[in-house]
């Protein structure tokens, strides 16, 4: 008597989202090895499950393999996935599976059942197998999840970067970044409401300031950054929304000028940073000036933590990097590092990137009132005061001490009683 | 930084080769951070681009070549900058 068939048995074993040539699909790279999440499938059966980004209300193809269990190499089925509720499921679709040798199918295309939601956000989906051979269905198990929604296609990496080190696979974004960025986005629907959101939302990625990183992906893998990093990682965050942002730094003019008077020498600013408690710099002797008139009022020594953003006499030193967004016809600034909050400017153009000459402050509308005088709390230089010269060193090699003796800071003013007429604050931006 | 800017003193062929040296320095500094490190760019960028600002000044024909490779090498876009207007 001749043996009834066995019945099929195979599940499902990857699926991969942002296979080669599938334009759908927004690369995914990890920051600690730089490469893409999707050299294997994202979702590999009780062994991976990778996150994967689209822009919304995409509807995109998969690639899936099957393992055979029992049964013949070779079948024909009608397989799809379903999903609770209203999130989107796999179209089902008939399919010709042949097994090899190591019981994997070949990769099978299918396209999700409708669009994906038109929303930015974070969706974790659950999709349940199954598969119609002959007249049986059969259960070809679960597979869980995590698409980020992307408000449109990112940027390309050189933006934030500087330069293109996969000159094959210019768009990409870091993992954490997507989805940090589609979970903090949720439901913004314009670059500004984007922004302030990822803006407002960036203590949540537990990056913090001040640690020893000034790029993108050395901020990941060191968990916070400088300023020289986090207006790249800002950059970063809003591209892999679509949204372009700029950036800038505007560098410390360190003038000299007769009698040992300088300035200016440093901006300081006493604020820890992101997700910091306390500065990152030793405690040192500063010499304030609180009240106008600035030349009679007293002098305040004290001595305390504060970060300096030193310049270079007659050079392009240290300063401080914001990000700048234009909407609807008007500036705003985001400094990621001390600020939670955008910053309106009025009367405001971006200056062009300019190492040789520095831009005079009062040449960028309310920069000055609306975010330095905020944001940085004093201006040092060095200057006569009470009949004595309070002079910056950093670092003075004809000092006698050299080499032992501790940066001298000079006469701090603090910010928004620096005198506006002749103020002569200046910086490069670069 | 303090070395860099007893070197920077006085323009001597010495002088010119540390910051020749300094411009095409490939590697990565340790340093102590209690007195700050540099905010807008990494202690190398800060080395190298103050290193190029200084060969510039001192004789911009004879440090030509190293400008230019500091522009085409860097990966910091404020120092490519600061050696692209100096070229």
């Amino acid at each position: 008597m001749p043996h009834a068939p066995r019945p099929a048995a195979f599940h499902i074993h990857s699926i991969a989202f942002a296979f080669p040539g599938n334009r759908d699909a927004i690369a995914l790279r990890a920051p600690a090895t730089d490469r893409l999440l999707s050299e294997h499938a994202e979702w590999i059966r009780q062994e991976r499950s990778a996150p994967v980004a689209y822009v919304r209300g995409a509807r995109p193809h998969i690639r899936v393999v099957f393992r055979r269990v029992t049964g013949p190499a070779k079948l024909t089925a009608i397989i799809g996935a379903s999903a609770r509720g209203k999130i989107v499921g796999v179209a089902a679709r008939r399919v010709q599976l042949a097994f090899g040798r190591n019981g994997l199918s070949q990769p099978v295309s299918f396209r999700l059942s409708k669009r994906l939601p038109s929303t930015v956000g974070v969706r974790r989906v659950r999709w349940r197998w199954t598969g119609e051979v002959g007249d049986l269905r059969v259960p070809l198990g679960d597979s869980e999840h995590e698409i980020c929604l992307a408000w449109r296609r990112p940027r390309p990496a050189k933006a934030w970067a500087g330069v293109n080190d996969f000159k094959n696979h210019p768009d990409w974004v870091y993992a954490p970044v997507m989805q940090w960025t589609c979970a903090w986005a949720a439901g913004r629907k314009d670059p500004k409401e984007i922004c302030d959101a990822i803006l407002s939302h960036l203590p949540a990625s537990g990056l913090s300031y001040a640690k020893p990183a000034w790029d993108v992906r050395s901020m990941l893998s060191t968990g916070g950054g400088y300023c020289g990093g986090w207006y790249r990682m800002f950059q970063a965050m809003a591209a892999a929304q679509g949204v372009a942002v700029e950036r800038r730094s505007f560098l410390v003019d360190w003038q000299s000028e007769s009698g040992g008077r300088a300035r200016w020498c440093a901006i300081v600013v006493g604020k820890p940073g992101i997700n910091r408690d306390s500065v990152a710099e030793a405690p040192s002797t500063f010499h304030d000036v609180l009240r106008r008139p600035v030349k009679e009022a007293p002098v305040r020594s004290t001595t305390r933590a504060r970060y300096r953003f030193w310049g270079v006499p007659e050079k392009l030193g240290d300063g401080h990097c914001v990000n700048f967004l234009r909407h609807s016809g008007r500036w705003y600034l985001y400094d990621a590092c001390f600020l939670s909050r955008p910053v309106a400017l009025p009367g405001f153009t971006l200056p062009r990137s300019n190492t040789t000459r520095a831009i005079p402050i009062g040449k960028l509308g309310a920069f000055r009132t609306r975010y330095l005088d905020q944001a940085v709390s004093y201006m040092l230089g060095s200057f006569r005061q009470e009949g004595h010269l309070y002079r910056t060193v950093h670092p003075d090699p004809g000092d006698p001490g050299f080499g032992k003796q501790p940066v001298i800071n000079g006469l701090s003013i603090r910010t928004p009683i620096v005198p506006r007429p002749g103020e002569l604050i200046s910086f490069y931006w670069v | 930084m303090a070395l860099m800017h007893a070197v920077v003193l006085e323009q001597c062929p010495e002088s010119e080769a540390v910051l020749r040296e300094v411009a095409l320095y490939d590697g990565q500094l340790q340093l102590d951070a209690s007195d700050g490190l540099p905010h807008a760019m990494s202690p190398e960028d800060a080395l190298r681009a103050l290193a190029v600002q200084v060969l510039a000044a001192w004789n911009p024909r004879r440090h030509r070549a190293v400008i230019r490779t500091v522009h085409r090498s860097a990966r910091n876009d404020v120092v490519r900058r600061i050696a692209e207007e100096r070229l």
